[in-house]
């Protein structure tokens, strides 16, 4: 499979085509349920996270809950 | 009186969004700080020099030495003698600004003492450093439709969020379940950078003022800052289809029983216990009949070291542990101590 480039966080990042975000978050080693990821400026929901595969070009923005004070 | 103030607060008045008037709304205002360590105690810090009349702050830990590398209100003799938060921070912002009523308040906010410790609040700010009690404020807010500002901070990282009821979104549009222990970083797993905090804090006195004078936001934005590699994020949260706090109004943190709980504090080899009963004990007979350990008693809470650990015992029977090693050592030092 093509790999495609996309951008977490301002980073760039390769990953395979296809890839979902949940098995993103899963490689980042990240909990879905921790966190709030806007693709492409728009928030997804818990279970769009399965749903959503990441093109080229696409940009991804993971922020963690922070618990701490 | 209002002479006086007002030269107190001019450069803030002067201000136009502020304005005498928006002053004015500051002084009757009061404002509950749930948390005086390093986020809460900033926001404290400020709300106080800001003016505004009545500030509580409700805290149920000691200082400790760990905590002053971030947490502004407190001093080293403030660490040596293990004094309350709640009662430091006043003391010290007594100083600073005498003129407004400060409330302190040495205890664990839970469903039971809620209302009666948040009473007559207009906003509540978070300075806590836990889940639990930030699903609690979240329930609180919703039940009572009192506003109140979500602040996080860890690492290099802060994140900030106004909660206003009976609008969402709300804390459980962003996490919609309290993470199981362990899963979120803390300022013990993932240390924190000691202005984060403070700068959090200093964000949500502002947010704060803003709130009171009827200058928020419209629509309320989370907030997500990393300071270590400046990146600033602001995030439109929907409102979460289903949400049983902002939309389905059910409150189950807030009806929740509260029971005999034993939680670790901040993995510093540190529990809490907070019993059943939250009836008053005397502290005086408690300390007189125990006949191991040293003891050492001040005016609010007795301490007992014996074998390594330390407890610290205060009147409304909740006792914070250290030196145990594990729950069930903590657990029984306890009810030795306190004849359960
Ligand atoms: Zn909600």
């Amino acid at each position: 499979m093509n790999d495609v480039q996309i951008r977490i966080n301002g980073k760039v990042r390769e990953v395979a085509a296809g890839t979902t975000v949940s098995a993103l978050l899963q490689e980042l080693r990240i909990r879905p349920e921790t966190v709030v990821v806007e693709h492409n400026r728009k928030v997804l929901s818990g279970e769009e996270f399965s749903a959503t595969t990441v093109a080229d070009g696409d940009e991804l923005e993971v922020v963690r809950f922070v618990g701490g004070g | 009186m209002l002479a006086a103030d007002d030269h107190r607060y001019r450069r803030q008045s002067l201000f136009p969004p502020i304005g005498l008037a928006g002053q004015r709304r500051l002084g009757a205002a009061t404002v509950a700080v749930v948390g005086c360590g390093a986020t809460g105690g900033a926001t404290a810090q400020l709300l106080a020099r800001a003016g505004i009349g009545r500030l509580v702050m409700v805290d149920r830990d000691l200082v400790a030495e760990d905590n002053l590398h971030r947490q502004v209100l407190f001093n080293e003799s403030d660490a040596r003698e293990m004094r309350p938060k709640a009662e430091a921070a006043a003391a010290h912002l007594r100083e600073v600004n005498s003129q407004i009523k400060i409330e302190p308040a040495v205890a664990h906010l839970h469903a039971g003492n809620i209302d009666e410790l948040l009473a007559g609040t207009d906003l509540v700010v978070d300075g806590t450093d836990n889940v639990a009690t930030r699903f609690l404020l979240n329930d609180w807010a919703f039940a009572n439709t009192i506003p109140w500002i979500y602040v996080g901070a860890v690492g290099g990282e802060g994140m900030l969020m106004p909660v206003a009821p009976p609008h969402g979104p709300c804390l459980r549009c962003l996490l919609p379940e309290p993470p199981p222990p362990g899963v979120l970083a803390t300022c013990d797993t993932a240390g924190v950078v000691g202005p984060v905090p403070a700068a959090m804090g200093a964000m949500a006195a502002t947010e704060a003022i803003k709130l009171v004078i009827g200058a928020g936001e419209r629509e309320p934005r989370l907030r997500s800052i990393d300071f270590w590699h400046w990146r600033v994020h602001t995030i439109a949260l929907p409102v979460r289809q289903g949400c049983p706090t902002c939309v389905e109004g059910r409150f189950e943190f807030l009806e929740a029983q509260p029971g005999s709980r034993l939680t670790e504090i901040c993995g510093r080899d540190s529990y809490q216990i907070v019993p059943r009963d939250c009836g008053s004990l005397d502290l005086a007979w408690i300390a007189s009949r125990w006949k191991g350990g040293n003891q050492t008693r001040s005016k609010s809470f007795i301490r007992i070291e014996e074998g390594g650990m330390r407890l610290v015992l205060f009147a409304d029977g909740r006792a914070l542990i250290e030196g145990a090693g594990e729950a069930g050592r903590a657990q029984a030092f306890y009810d030795r101590v306190v004849g359960a």
